[in-house]
């Protein structure tokens, strides 16, 4: 070992090197909390005796280590300070050419060990979406059917979208032959998204969001709403932050309600965990640290939280403005008849176990406010909410009040679900400028979900409504239902349900739901049998994990009372889209009457990007989100080049005009691309394989393929005696290549001309001439240097 | 032989990876070949030799390989940047039917070259890795077939033969062990078969094991095994 340092220590040239040791010298020498070191401080030493370490250099290596008391304690000390004075043991390890300490566990200071995404990597190499761009995204299908199943008729639908340095324009609209008017405008709208403010700002088609007593509609206007999809990464929602102490070196696992978070080794040390990911509830921490020897320390907390909450400081706003509209079949129709509405809320939140909001919605005169507040106790999640309407000739007032407990832990009988929620409407009180008051003054609702095995869970849930005129009746009902697992992939699922209105009126719902998975063929069997329609509904689906080129196939089965029904639905997926086919049959028993549909489609994308002067455009699979389109260069279009990103399968490769598209990009998530090159001819790859992309709202990229090189030189080297080259470096051009053992060569990326083949440390060169045709593997057999080394 | 062998220490420290340390090619679903993933995690750039000899293994677990010319590579030699992956191809040379799968093994190894100009100059300690990863040509609907052939025991070991009839390799993972006389039955399971367990038993082949057990084996009596794939 000593040997080892010496070795090393001669390589990286230290201070003392040449000094005499007999003689008081001064070093920098790197200083050793234990195994760890800290880094260097400036020391005098004589033979193997520490005299002193300069001041300054070890309050720089130790602030980040010590107590803040500690720390001061330390500045205080001379600029010499001798090892006696320091409230730590340390020494001169002579063997080692090291200061060894030992900070001992009260004077250290807590160290944060981070449990969210390291993304620095990423974000040094990910490519940020082509400034414009875009894709129509359609689904065209043929129809022949029976006149009762709406006759023969074609139909499209159309989801496009175009993005121009992330001002986005999209648009959905639907087409069919046999209706007027043939085509129907759906959402249309601008969406330009301000990242650093995770703000989202829309103006056309748009859907507010909602809190409290207030009601969602969609109007035609402006939203302005902070997005937290705009970061992913960020935890704008509650987590957990531990302390924890480690006497030595431990691997540490942290688990989140049984569920392992992360595992990394820690040296000794006080500690706090933040950033641990909390689910709804009380979530259930646990941190197992097992030392060297393997002895286990256990540290168990629990903590709540609500999926509603904000972190300390994180607001959350939603603002529209517009005029309302209705989807009717024939046309999307805007009505300013009540004129425009407002909806707008804003939420804080005070701490991480308190958040409150505040919401205003109007429409003319009428006008809705209210609050609401979210309290995470270690009792259960407590809500509080009010509201106010205003109007011309009424106003009335709403009260709720809600309580949840989720019980999460190691162990099935841990999980319990129990909610509580109580709500008031006066007489007066409405939620929109046409609602009509609430027959139901006081409402009360409760649902209790408990596992009685591993197995086996049971839910029940009650409600009763307090009906306010006295000529009617009150509303109450129950519902029930239990699952079970079989066998761990089968479930079983029955529910029953008995619900009273205010007229005496009974609404019954029972139905028994069984589904049998089939993993090692993919393949999934249900069955559902409701007792109301007494009908039965059998569905089998022969799954395809989103293969491409592999069938999805789906057969329904349904028996009633009256008809009987059979479907039939494959789909069939293609670089450049989707083919399906439908066939749909009924049997009506009361018309003895039988009617057939059958169906074809395809469901496909055009795509387009611009970047940096050059132009791509494809035909993939449907565009949900964002997607990269790589344009290979003009000598690889006879080449077939495969993608993998997240399956183990082939997820797309080169379409109709040489490009693969990858469909599913995420906005805001980083995403590592790798091409698969199997299908390239042997001796051609490509010059870069792996690329990281950050997409952002209905982003395209464009990415430009190019082949390393024309041709790969293969052969073997050998000295003038006849044995190989073995285990050198050498250049063909500005190509680097190595020799084997066997003094074998492979060059990539070599382009036609005639080059110069080098080897380092050798001054003789050998002519290799590349013609412009040659592709592929080009083997120039054994090459013999004539020069002896 | 251990997957991942650290050979030598010289100059400067970088990693690399590769992965998966199993991989098939499987006639019955037509396929032609696979791959593996190489990723240089290291700062400078890096020589890897990919190469892939046949593997045989002897009853006693001693692995020997051989070149082979069924299974070609691409490439076989590979300038690596930092932080980049590259797809290494392997093709299957062979038929297209097999009456047992045939077994390969593919070696990833650095080699102690400085073809990154950022360490020409440099001393200091150099780690070298080398990656045996396992590949298999599994023929269409193959299967493992796994029997204790025979089995003795002197009170401080116990010696089992394990054979494979079928014609797919058989990881021996979480396996018991269960000895049947009569009404007795005495079970060993996979913490107290250390030598056995996660060992590998060849299509058609069989594997000699010595696991140091002081279990008192019913005479005569019936062995069977069963694991978990």
């Amino acid at each position: 070992m000593i040997k080892f340092i010496l070795l090393l220590l001669c390589f990286q040239g230290f201070t003392v090197w040449g000094q005499s040791f007999s003689d008081p010298y001064l070093a920098s020498l790197p200083f050793f909390d234990g195994d760890k070191n800290l880094g260097d401080v400036s020391v005098e030493i004589q033979n193997d005796e520490l005299h002193w370490i300069e001041r300054d250099s070890l309050v720089q290596v130790l602030k980040r280590h010590l107590k803040d008391d500690t720390l001061k304690a330390l500045e205080k000390l001379p600029s010499q300070v001798r090892p006696a004075l320091l409230p730590f043991p340390v020494k001169f390890n002579v063997e080692e050419l090291k200061i060894a300490a030992n900070l001992g566990l009260e004077i250290r200071s807590r160290e944060e060990t981070d449990l969210g995404i390291d993304l620095s990597e990423e974000k040094k190499v990910a490519r940020r979406p082509s400034p414009f761009g875009g894709a129509i995204n359609y689904r065209l299908e043929q129809n022949w059917g029976s006149e009762s199943y709406g006759g023969n008729y074609f139909s499209g639908q159309f989801n496009s979208f175009v993005n121009m340095k992330g001002l986005v324009f999209e648009n959905q609209s639907y087409y069919q032959s046999n209706k007027e008017p043939l085509f129907l405008r759906g959402d249309t709208r601008l969406v330009k998204d301000f990242e650093k403010s995770y703000v989202r700002a829309q103006v056309g088609d748009v859907y507010p969001n909602i809190q409290g007593f207030m009601v969602g509609r969609p109007m035609g206007g402006i939203n302005i709403a902070r997005n937290f999809s705009l970061n992913p990464y960020r935890l704008p929602f509650p987590t957990g932050n531990q302390n924890f102490t480690l006497r030595s070196r431990s691997l540490v696992k942290y688990f989140l309600n049984s569920v392992l978070v992360k595992t990394e080794y820690l040296q000794a040390g006080n500690y706090s965990a933040k950033d641990i990911p909390l689910n709804n509830g009380l979530n259930t921490i646990t941190i197992e640290a097992t030392d060297d020897l393997g002895q286990k320390q256990f540290f168990t907390f629990r903590t709540s939280s609500s999926i509603n909450l904000l972190n300390e400081g994180e607001s959350r706003f939603d603002v529209s403005y517009g005029t309302p509209f209705t989807d009717t079949v024939l046309k999307r129709e805007y009505s300013e008849r009540n004129g425009k509405v407002f909806s707008g809320f804003y939420q804080y939140g005070f701490s991480s176990l308190f958040s409150s909001s505040a919401y205003m919605q109007n429409q003319d005169k009428f006008s809705l406010l209210g609050a609401e507040l979210i309290h995470a106790t270690k009792l259960g999640n407590f809500t509080l909410g009010g509201a106010k309407s205003l109007d011309d000739d009424r106003n009335g007032n709403a009260t709720s009040a809600g309580y949840q407990l989720i019980t999460q832990g190691s162990e099935w009988f841990d999980s319990h679900t129990l909610g509580l929620r109580y709500e008031n409407r006066s007489e007066g009180f409405k939620t929109t400028l046409l609602d009509l008051s609430s027959s139901v003054k006081n409402n009360y609702a409760a649902n209790y979900t408990v596992p009685l095995s591993n197995l086996l869970t049971v839910s029940l849930g009650g409600n009763y409504g307090d009906v306010r005129n006295n000529a009617l009746s009150d509303r109450y009902g129950m519902d029930s239902s239990l699952n079970v697992r079989i066998m761990q992939q089968h479930s079983l699922s029955l529910y029953v349900s008995r619900q009273r209105d205010e007229n005496k009126n009974w609404n019954d719902v029972a139905y028994v739901f069984l589904t049998i998975t089939l993993p090692e063929s993919n393949s999934y069997i249900s069955g559902l049998y409701d007792q109301q329609k007494n009908s039965t509904k059998i569905t089998a689906l022969k799954d395809n994990q989103n293969r491409l080129y592999q069938a999805r196939t789906q057969g329904i089965a349904e028996y009633g009372e009256s008809d009987k029904n059979g479907e039939i639905d494959v789909n069939y997926p293609t670089p450049i889209g989707d083919l399906g086919g439908r066939l749909t049959g009924n049997e009506n028993q009361t018309n003895q009457r039988v009617d057939s549909r059958g169906s074809l489609r395809v469901n496909s994308a055009f795509v387009f990007a611009y970047d940096e002067g050059d132009v791509g455009v494809g035909m993939s699979r449907p565009i949900p989100g964002s997607f990269v389109l790589f344009k290979p260069e003009k000598r690889l279009a006879d080449q077939k080049i495969g993608l993998k990103s997240t399956s183990p399968y082939t997820e797309s490769e080169t379409g109709l005009f040489n490009e693969i598209v990858f469909t599913n990009l995420l906005a805001y998530q980083y995403r590592e691309i790798q091409l698969d090159p199997t299908f390239l001819d042997p001796g051609r790859s490509l010059s870069q394989e792996k690329f990281t992309l950050f997409p952002t709202y209905r982003s395209a990229h464009l990415v430009k393929l190019e082949e390393r090189g024309s041709v790969v030189i293969t052969g073997r080297l050998l000295n003038s005696d006849g044995t190989p080259v073995a285990l050198q470096v050498g250049h063909l051009g500005s190509v680097t290549f190595f020799t084997n053992r066997e003094g074998d060569i492979f060059i990539e990326g070599a382009e036609a001309g005639v080059y110069e083949l080098t080897l380092e440390d050798r001054e003789e060169k050998i002519t290799i001439r590349i013609d412009k045709n040659e592709r592929g593997l080009k083997d120039v057999g054994s090459l013999q240097f004539e020069e002896s080394i | 032989m251990n997957p991942l062998i650290f050979v030598a220490v010289l100059p400067f420290l970088f990693g690399f990876s590769f992965s998966p340390m199993s991989q098939s090619i499987d006639l019955g679903e037509k396929q032609k070949g696979t791959q593996f993933l190489l990723e240089n995690d290291g700062e400078t750039k890096m020589a890897v030799e990919l190469t892939v000899k046949e593997r045989k293994l002897t009853e006693d677990g001693v692995e020997t390989q051989v070149d082979t010319k069924e299974i070609s590579i691409f490439p076989p030699q590979v300038i690596i940047p930092p932080k980049e992956k590259r797809t290494i191809r392997v093709t299957w040379n062979g038929p297209s039917e097999l009456q047992s799968e045939k077994n390969f093994r593919v070696i990833a190894e650095q080699l102690g070259l400085k073809v990154d100009e950022k360490t020409k100059n440099k001393s200091g300690i150099q780690m070298l890795m080398k990656y045996v990863a396992a590949l298999y040509v599994t023929p269409d609907d193959a299967a493992s077939k796994v029997t204790v052939e025979s089995h003795s025991s002197d009170g401080k070991e116990i010696v089992l033969k394990i054979d494979n009839a079928g014609n797919k390799h058989q990881i021996l993972g979480d396996p018991t062990i269960s000895f049947e006389q009569n009404d007795k039955k005495v079970q060993i399971k996979a913490q107290d078969l250390k030598g056995l367990a996660g060992e590998n038993v060849l299509a058609n082949s069989k594997r000699v094991f010595k696991i140091k057990n002081s279990t008192t084996i019913p005479a005569n009596s019936k062995v069977s095994i069963k694991v978990n794939d």
